[in-house]
């Protein structure tokens, strides 16, 4: 069963992906991390990461900066605002329901 | 797939730490800090060199050192570690965070003047405490740092600062002398830590070649 089947009401199903999940706290813990760190620690391929932060850079969850490091391309990624707001809620919201379903 | 949110905080945390730099880091600035105290010790008696290294040379060089040692700590880690397993910059901690931080540090040095009282006031015949208190807060911080980020190496270059510390106490040179060899052998340790993770570190991840993306 995918995890958007059973999510609880009102949670944030964007952030409660697997492995977007992974994502947001990583970049909710720091200010900033590039695609490769992200990489390595989701394990994901360059394409799934790549679409999953489209997913929440179209939320307005985080923001992607391309830049360079001498001649290599450097993604930047950044959580915005809003998605550390999103990321407490989802937090707040999940320990929520794990305590009413104990 | 479960999430362990704390466990991923915790190792995002954890990866300053991972390359050993920072500990070169550190190491290098205590080395830097035991010359100046070399510097100290050999300027002639009540000399206007003694002067300007006693009255006026501390600050301006601990904070050049701070200075040299966080560039060169910066260009490490971009020329080793970036390129190999990425980049992570952590910025300014939370307000809450740094409140807490505050108070930590403000405790731990109410507790280390109340022990340095203590011992000053108590200490027996040739026994010198300021090796031994520099020992107890380079290990209460290195054992935070080890139970905050779960590196635990950092235990042990934690206990062989606290001996060191504690032997020089007990059994040194003078007050002079055993300053300057509480940083030698406090950056000694840090070295040794910091190089050893290094090495394993770069024999762990070979350099990615081509684009990020």
């Amino acid at each position: 069963m995918s995890p958007e089947a059973w999510s609880p009401e009102g949670i944030d199903r964007l952030i409660h992906e697997p492995a977007r999940l992974v994502v947001v706290t990583i970049l909710n813990a720091v200010e900033s991390a590039d695609f490769l760190y992200l990489q390595r620690e989701t394990g994901l391929t360059k394409g799934n990461l790549s679409a999953h932060l489209a997913k929440l850079e179209e939320a307005g969850y985080v923001t992607i900066e391309k830049t360079y490091r001498g001649k290599i391309p450097l993604t930047i990624l950044r959580l915005t605002d809003k998605g550390r707001e999103a990321f407490r809620g989802y937090r707040t919201q999940w320990q929520a329901f794990i305590r009413k379903t104990r | 797939m479960t999430t362990d949110i704390k466990s991923i905080e915790r190792r995002t945390v954890r990866y300053w730490f991972e390359d050993g730099i920072s500990e070169l880091g550190v190491g290098g600035l205590c080395a830097w800090l035991a010359l100046y105290f070399l510097g100290q010790s050999l300027a002639p008696e009540k000399s206007t060199i003694q002067f300007i290294v006693d009255k006026i040379g501390f600050l301006p060089w601990f904070f050049l050192g701070f200075w040299l040692f966080r560039r060169i700590t910066r260009s490490l880690k971009q020329n080793l570690t970036y390129r190999r397993t990425g980049f992570v910059s952590y910025g300014r901690a939370e307000k809450k965070t740094r409140t807490r931080k505050a108070l930590l540090a403000g405790t731990i040095a109410g507790m280390v003047s109340f022990g340095f009282a203590i011992l000053w006031t108590h200490k027996p015949i040739g026994f010198d405490p300021l090796p031994v208190i520099s020992g107890l807060i380079f290990t209460l911080v290195l054992i935070l740092l080890a139970f905050r980020t779960g590196a635990w190496r950092l235990i042990l270059a934690a206990a062989a600062i606290a001996a060191s510390g504690t032997a020089l106490s007990l059994w040194g040179w003078g007050e002079k002398v055993n300053l300057i060899a509480f940083y030698a052998l406090t950056s000694i340790a840090l070295f040794v830590s910091g190089g050893v993770t290094l090495a394993l570190y770069l024999r762990r991840n070979p350099v990615q070649s081509g684009e990020e993306e």
